[in-house]
């Protein structure tokens, strides 16, 4: 197996319920750097035709989270839980 | 990526022959997909990149009863699910890890029937000609499986997969998918 590394694209965002837009595509995963690790969240997957929810969760030990993204329909955004004191700091996704 | 058995588990028929029509089972009907329009029983077959293990002839799928599947030791990243759903349904698969925490996936299945395009934006592995009756073929109906996917968020130290106590869900067969 081999390891991949990330480049995150870096912001400084609060994670308050804001709906990210990304570049429209086909994605399999949405990696977030967060200031603290989050245990677990809801965040909605806006697709061209649907918008699901879907969880989000760091990595044990780390403050990277995931979102995956089951469907094979064009995402257009992701709307991040609202969690107090959470910072969004980078997003790559995969 | 790692196929799965499910013949522990398996406690629906879904598939028959012309000669056992009242033998299947799928829906409160009686309906069931015509075999001989589906792989072979008890082959591997490949949906786009994903193998699954057809299921044998017989008891062929699992009606989801929140049945447990063990998950072979590694890092997976995917459950992909070869199934369909009596009507859509969406509902959650329990991921067990080593250290006793449960953490939730959304499963989600289109309808087997009528011959709609995907709900959950699934990809469409089987669409049948035929929909089987217990005493006749309907040559006018076209049941669909689908292959869908579940993300794992927390990839290690999986050691088992709880399908949900929903039996609207049938599971035809799981494949793997080990985290990158």
């Amino acid at each position: 197996m081999t390891a991949v590394r990330l480049t995150f694209s870096p912001c400084d965002l609060p994670l308050d319920g804001r709906i990210l837009q990304v570049v429209p595509g086909r994605y399999d995963w949405i990696h977030l750097d967060l200031s603290v690790p989050v245990e677990e969240a809801t965040a909605w997957l806006h697709y061209r035709d649907a918008v699901d929810p879907e969880f989000l969760r760091s990595l044990p030990g780390s403050s990277i989270a995931r979102i995956g993204v089951p469907r094979r329909d064009e995402l257009l955004a992701v709307e991040l839980p609202a969690l107090p004191g959470v910072r969004l700091l980078g997003t790559v996704l995969t | 990526m790692r196929p799965i058995s499910l013949a522990p588990h398996l406690n629906n028929t879904g598939l028959t022959g012309t000669a056992g029509l009242d033998g299947g089972g799928f829906n409160i009907w009686g309906n069931s997909f015509p075999a001989g329009e589906l792989p072979p029983a008890g082959g591997t077959t490949a949906v786009g990149e994903v193998p699954f293990l057809f299921p044998v002839a017989g008891a062929d799928n699992v009606r989801c009863r929140g049945q447990r599947v063990e998950v072979p030791p590694g890092r997976w990243d995917w459950v992909h699910v070869l199934g369909a759903a009596e009507r859509r349904t969406e509902d959650l698969l329990e991921v067990h890890h080593s250290d006793g925490s449960v953490r939730g996936q959304w499963l989600r299945l289109s309808d087997f029937w009528p011959q709609t395009e995907p709900r959950f934006g699934e990809v469409l592995a089987f669409r049948c000609r035929h929909l089987h009756y217990p005493r006749h073929v309907q040559r006018t109906m076209s049941p669909s499986i689908w292959a869908q996917r579940v993300p794992l968020t927390v990839p290690s130290d999986v050691v088992a997969l709880v399908l949900p106590d929903n039996p609207a869900l049938h599971v035809f067969a799981l494949t793997l998918q080990a985290a990158e």
